[in-house]
C-alpha cells in the first residue's frame, strides 16, 4: 500500500505513460493482413511443425511462403502474377549451414490482400527447462559437444528444450547472456541484411541477423549474445575451437554438471 | 495508482475470448482486436522504433496463433501468457542485436538523428518525444516493468510472476523508474498537465 501511495506522487507521469498514443492504428492493418496471409497459406502451421519453437520462426515463414507461391506460379503455366514475381525476385541468395538454410532477401515480402477465409489451426510446440547438459543430451539423444571455454566469468545457467530437435544452452555473467541453440532436422532463417562467412577454427562460420552459425557433427549451432561487448573473431575461435563432449573439463563454466 | 488500475480493468474483460483449444478465424479476430494495441504499445515503449515494432508485434501474434493449443488457463491468465510471449520476442530481438539495450539507446540519445524517419517524426509531432527520450534513460529491466505496467496494463503481481521477482520488488522498481522519468521529463522541459 505504501508503494501504491509512493507511485501516486508521479500520477502525471503515469497518466502520460497510459495516455501516450504510439500510432498503433497506423500499423494495425498491415500487421493484420500479414497474419491473415500467413494463416490462410498455412505458413504458421507448417512452420511450427518443422521448427518446434526455435528462434527465428518468422523468418522461416518467409521461406515457406516463397516455396508455396512459387509452386502455385509453376502449376499455373508460368502465369506468374506481379506479386509472385516480386516475391521470387526478392530472394538474392541461399546459404546452407548443416541442416539450416539461410535465405537472403533484398526486401521484405510484399503485403497481399485476400478475402478467403481458412482454418486457423495451431500446432503444438513445447519448451521445457532442464538443469544439466547430461539431461539435455539424453533428451536430444545425441552426445553433442559444448563449449569448454567462454570469456571469464560466464557460467552455465540452464538448458531449454525446444521440442525434440533443439536445445538452447544458456550461459550468464551478471546481466550478460550467451545462448547457444543446437538443432537437428531441417530449418532455416532469412535476412535482408548481409550474410558474412568466415573460417574459424577450421569451420565455415556464418554471420546473419547478428547470429553466429556453424555446423558441427551434423547439428547446427547458433550463438546469440546479449552483452556489452560482442565477441571478436579470436574469442569466437576459442569458443568454437574448444568445443568438446567433456563439459566437466571446466568446473567453473559448468558448476551444475 | 488509479490510472493504471483503471486502464487494466478496461483491458481485463476478455477472458471469455479464450474458450476453446482451436483458434477459429473469429477467435483470432477477437484476440487481435483485444490485445493488438497493448502489445504494440508494449513493444514501442521497449524499442522506440515503429518499423521494428510492427515486425515484432507481428511475430508476437504469429507465435500466439502457433502456440495457442499449448495455452493452459490453469497455469496463467491468457494475457499473462500472451505478454510472456511478447517479452520473449523483445528479448530475442535484443539478443540478435547483440547489444545491451540501454547502451545502444544511450548512444542514440547522444547522436539524435538530424534526419528522423517518417515514423519518428510522427512520434515527435504527437508530442511524445520527451517521454521516449526519458524512457531511453531507463535500464532494460526498468523499461520492461514500466512497459508491462503502463502499456500492457498488467498488475504488479502479474509482472512479478512473469519476471520471477517479488511483487514488492516490482513496486520498488516502478517507483524508482517513475522517479527517473519524472526527473528526465522535467529536465527535458516537459510541462505537466
Amino acid at each position: 500500500m505504501a508503494e501504491e501511495q509512493n507511485i501516486d506522487e508521479f500520477k502525471e507521469v503515469c497518466a502520460l505513460l497510459v495516455n501516450t498514443d504510439v500510432n498503433a492504428e497506423m500499423h494495425r492493418e498491415r500487421i493484420y493482413n500479414r497474419l491473415e496471409f500467413q494463416i490462410e497459406t498455412g505458413v504458421i502451421q507448417q512452420n511450427n511443425e518443422k521448427m518446434e519453437g526455435i528462434y527465428m520462426k518468422r523468418s522461416f515463414n518467409k521461406s515457406i511462403a516463397v516455396a508455396v507461391l512459387t509452386g502455385v506460379c509453376l502449376v499455373g503455366g508460368f502465369s506468374t502474377t506481379a506479386l509472385g514475381q516480386g516475391i521470387i525476385q526478392s530472394v538474392v541468395g541461399y546459404f546452407q549451414v548443416g541442416n539450416m538454410t539461410i535465405t537472403q532477401y533484398d526486401k521484405e515480402l510484399p503485403k497481399i490482400e485476400s478475402s478467403a477465409k481458412g482454418d486457423k489451426n495451431a500446432v503444438r510446440g513445447n519448451t521445457e527447462q532442464i538443469t544439466t547438459i547430461k539431461e539435455a543430451r539424453t533428451n536430444m539423444k545425441i552426445d553433442f559437444v559444448v563449449p569448454t571455454w567462454l570469456p571469464e566469468g560466464y557460467k552455465y545457467m540452464k538448458s531449454v528444450m525446444h521440442g525434440d530437435n533443439a536445445v538452447e544452452l544458456v550461459y550468464s555473467k551478471d546481466e550478460n547472456l550467451v545462448s547457444l541453440l543446437l538443432s537437428k532436422g531441417e530449418n532455416g532463417i532469412s535476412t535482408t541484411g548481409v550474410v558474412k562467412t568466415e573460417t574459424i577454427a577450421g569451420k565455415s562460420v556464418y554471420f546473419a541477423n547478428g547470429i553466429v552459425l556453424w555446423e558441427q557433427d551434423g547439428l547446427t549451432y547458433e550463438l546469440y549474445q546479449m552483452s556489452e561487448k560482442n565477441s571478436d573473431l579470436e574469442t569466437l575461435g576459442k569458443i568454437i575451437g574448444t568445443m568438446s563432449t567433456e563439459a566437466d573439463l571446466n568446473n567453473e563454466l559448468y558448476p551444475k554438471n | 495508482m488509479e490510472i493504471a488500475q483503471m486502464n487494466a480493468s478496461v483491458y481485463r474483460k476478455d477472458n471469455e475470448v479464450v474458450s476453446g483449444k482451436e483458434m477459429s478465424s473469429v477467435k483470432f479476430d477477437q484476440i487481435f482486436d483485444n490485445y493488438y494495441k497493448r502489445v504494440y504499445k508494449y513493444i514501442c515503449y521497449q524499442i522506440n522504433n515503429q518499423n521494428m515494432a510492427e515486425d515484432l508485434c507481428s511475430q508476437v501474434f504469429e507465435k500466439v496463433i502457433a502456440k495457442y493449443k499449448t495455452y493452459s488457463p490453469e497455469k496463467s491468465s491468457f494475457e499473462v501468457w500472451l505478454f510472456a510471449i511478447a517479452r520473449n520476442i523483445v528479448t530475442d530481438y535484443h539478443r540478435s542485436n547483440k547489444k545491451k539495450f540501454h547502451l545502444s539507446l544511450d548512444a542514440i540519445l547522444e547522436i539524435i538523428s538530424p534526419n528522423p524517419s517518417l515514423e519518428e517524426e510522427v512520434i515527435t509531432e504527437e508530442g511524445n518525444k520527451e517521454l521516449f527520450l526519458a524512457l531511453r534513460k531507463l535500464s532494460p529491466k526498468e523499461r520492461n516493468i514500466i512497459s508491462m505496467k503502463f502499456a500492457a496494463g498488467l498488475k504488479n503481481s502479474e509482472i512479478a510472476g512473469l519476471l520471477g521477482i517479488s511483487g514488492a520488488n516490482v513496486g520498488v522498481v516502478l517507483h524508482r523508474s517513475l522517479k527517473k522519468l519524472h526527473k528526465s521529463l522535467e529536465m527535458g522541459g516537459y510541462e505537466h498537465g
